[in-house]
């Protein structure tokens, strides 16, 4: 049940309609971020901390809105019946909603994982968000298709012992019936759409303000991440020591990547609001 | 090349770091059973397989993927050496 300054909303997208839940900013604005979730198992895992932070951003005047893509979570359709250029074109409809519906002037997005890279992938991204905040992106779509991959030979390996079979997990990824991907119904349209991405294709169309957040183990920010900061033009990226909550079952804190977030913002809000006045 | 003592100390470092263990490393031993001792499921393996690629540069194979590979310090730092042959 939401909270009080939240509400629920139900946004068309194709036929079909996304379930929403609308944060409002603690102190009216015109400002607002969308937040686009990670993909499968992923988004269950880290629904908490996405709920967190969108409660925590309207602490720094943003009306932040959370969604579920068609097919996932509470909106209408069944998973197996879209891929992500489906999804990509819901995030292009939240926020044509926030920016008609809400009156939202300047608007962003902070997208986790796959999230992130299809909404700086989504065609004219650069026009519909103001800014963007990309928490640990998958910067290359195959990679994260073999890294998946990984997870089911491990998965299998641990879970049927003996008859533990690797080219019996490889043939069912890279087949073209459905892959039953820990519970989800993944179709070969879908799992080639994901292989295709590539941030470092459409980075430098981004040109607005990016802080780009390195969820890892280590201080500093990884090479690959330094050169898409590189790559994108007004990026700031920063490394923050944190368990990857997108993949952990229970309580896993988020403490620090939502606080890097929301200094972020706040001091992006402020010199919004500058140049606003000058 | 790293001394044997020392892989395993380097394999034993990741393995805290990317786990995220509240325990010192070298206070892991070399031959006990990662998997019970602290309680690493599959998706804590996937993060010392990553962790293993990354940090020694070896790349796993599909036949590679077997749970005594993982099972112990010594068993993985065999594994690194045979791979960097």
């Amino acid at each position: 049940m939401p909270s009080s300054g939240e509400s629920i909303l139900q946004i068309p997208s194709g036929e079909d309609l996304l379930h929403a839940v609308y944060h409002r900013a603690v102190h009216e604005s015109a400002s607002g971020i969308i937040f686009c979730d990670p993909f499968a198992e992923e988004k269950k895992c880290a629904h908490r901390v996405l709920v967190e932070a969108a409660r925590a951003l309207t602490g720094v005047d943003l009306n932040c809105l959370r969604f579920d893509y068609r097919g996932c979570g509470d909106s209408s359709g069944e998973f197996h019946d879209f891929t992500p250029a489906d999804w990509m074109k819901d995030i292009l409809a939240v926020a044509d909603y926030m920016r008609s519906e809400l009156a939202t002037a300047t608007l962003g997005v902070l997208g986790l994982r796959l999230g992130a890279t299809m909404a700086i992938s989504a065609a004219e991204a650069a026009e519909v968000f103001d800014f963007a905040v990309l928490w640990e992106p998958i910067i290359n779509g195959e990679q994260y298709m073999k890294m998946n991959l990984r997870r089911s030979l491990i998965k299998a390996m641990m879970t049927d012992g003996d008859n533990f079979v690797a080219d019996d997990v490889r043939r069912q990824h890279t087949g073209t019936q459905m892959l039953d991907f820990d519970g989800y119904q993944v179709s070969q349209e879908t799992r080639e759409q994901i292989a295709g991405m590539d941030l470092f294709e459409v980075a430098s169309h981004f040109t607005n303000p990016v802080l780009l957040l390195n969820i890892t183990s280590r201080e500093e920010v990884s090479d690959q991440f330094s050169e898409l900061a590189e790559a994108m033009p007004h990026t700031r990226a920063e490394a923050v020591v944190e368990e990857p909550f997108w993949n952990r079952i229970g309580l896993v804190s988020s403490q620090r990547v939502t606080t890097a977030t929301a200094l972020w913002l706040a001091e992006l809000q402020a010199s919004i609001l500058n140049s606003t006045a000058t | 090349m790293p001394q044997p003592d020392e892989l395993k100390q380097e394999i034993k470092q990741m393995i805290v770091e990317r786990l995220f263990l509240d325990v010192e490393p070298n206070h892991i031993s070399d031959d006990e059973n990662l998997m019970e001792a602290y309680d690493i499921d599959s998706v804590l393996l996937f993060e010392i397989v990553v962790g293993l690629e990354e940090v020694f540069g070896v790349s796993l194979e599909d036949a590679d993927f077997s749970v005594e590979t993982f099972a112990t310090v010594s068993n993985i730092a065999d594994f690194i050496a045979a791979m960097r042959g």
